[in-house]
């Protein structure tokens, strides 16, 4: 029992400082988020800060030219969409509205032409932004990364 | 309906490149911990080009697992059909970076009348 205690290596997470400036309203919102989900003690802020900015490169590190353009473009045009398009549905394909139909079988087949990305959505649609994943949920180990 | 150990149905997918599988049906486990419609591991995300018909990231969702972690969930538009049952329904199939499952959850379930009959291992469609 000692033995093994005593060949037990334990690894320090290093960790590092981020400096930056946000405003006084998004800094409590997080401040008092961080305290609810993590408790009031040394750290909340830190494991909160982490969490966000994991889900932030998640989310901006995969994204490709043109799935880009196309997010650009539907933010642009967004509110004109849902009064002209309303219930049905819209792709947008290098950063247009390219095709519109009132069910998804006659806008989904690919394009002609070399087209990476396409957003293809129903207008006006209420999608849940929050998803309870199962118990089934793991994620694949991701392995170490080459040098 | 299927003789397999876990609840499942058997669906084809129409996505850009068409409907999938070519032939017959796939068979995917009913996970009613999961609350959205078509969980797809990231291989078949690839494979049925869903990138061609993804909705605006702002539609994304944030997913979190029972045991507290928290990540995106990419979502793109899709139709699925379950052949036995005679229905076509269009809705949304999600993935995450390193999901390997493929899920039906409680949206899904939402259009369907099922029945599990645990000692003949079966899902029944009504």
């Amino acid at each position: 029992m000692t033995r093994v205690m005593a060949e037990k290596v334990v690894v320090a997470k290093i960790m590092a400082v981020v400096k930056g400036f946000v405003s006084e309203a998004l800094e409590e919102c997080f401040r008092r988020k961080a305290m609810e989900k993590y408790g009031y003690s040394k750290g909340a802020l830190s494991k909160a800060l982490e969490k966000a900015i994991e889900l932030w490169l998640e989310l901006e590190t995969d994204e490709t030219e043109e799935e880009k353009v196309n997010n650009e473009a539907y933010a642009k045009v967004k509110d004109e969409i849902l009064q002209s398009y309303r219930g049905k549905y819209v792709a947008i394909a290098r950063g247009k509205v390219v095709a519109s139909g009132d069910s998804y079988a006659e806008i989904c087949p690919i394009p002609k032409g070399k087209v990476s990305h396409r957003l293809v959505f129903k207008v006006g649609e209420e999608l849940p932004r929050r998803v309870s994943l199962g118990w089934r949920v793991s994620r694949k180990e991701a392995g170490l990364t080459d040098k | 309906m299927n003789g397999i150990d876990v609840p499942a149905v058997g669906v084809s997918i129409l996505g850009p490149t068409g409907a999938f599988p070519g032939k017959g049906e796939l068979l995917v486990r009913v996970d009613t911990g999961y609350d959205g419609f078509f969980l797809i591991s990231e291989g078949l995300y690839k494979k049925l080009r869903l990138r061609l018909s993804e909705t605006p990231r702002q539609l994304w969702a944030i997913g979190r697992s029972v045991t507290g972690e928290v990540f995106v969930l990419r979502r793109a538009s899709m139709m699925v059909e379950v052949p036995k049952a005679g229905l076509r329904l269009e809705g949304y199939g999600e993935t995450f970076k390193r999901n390997e499952e493929d899920l039906l959850g409680l949206r899904f379930l939402e259009a369907l009348r099922i029945t599990l009959d645990g000692p003949s291992k079966m899902t029944r469609l009504l």
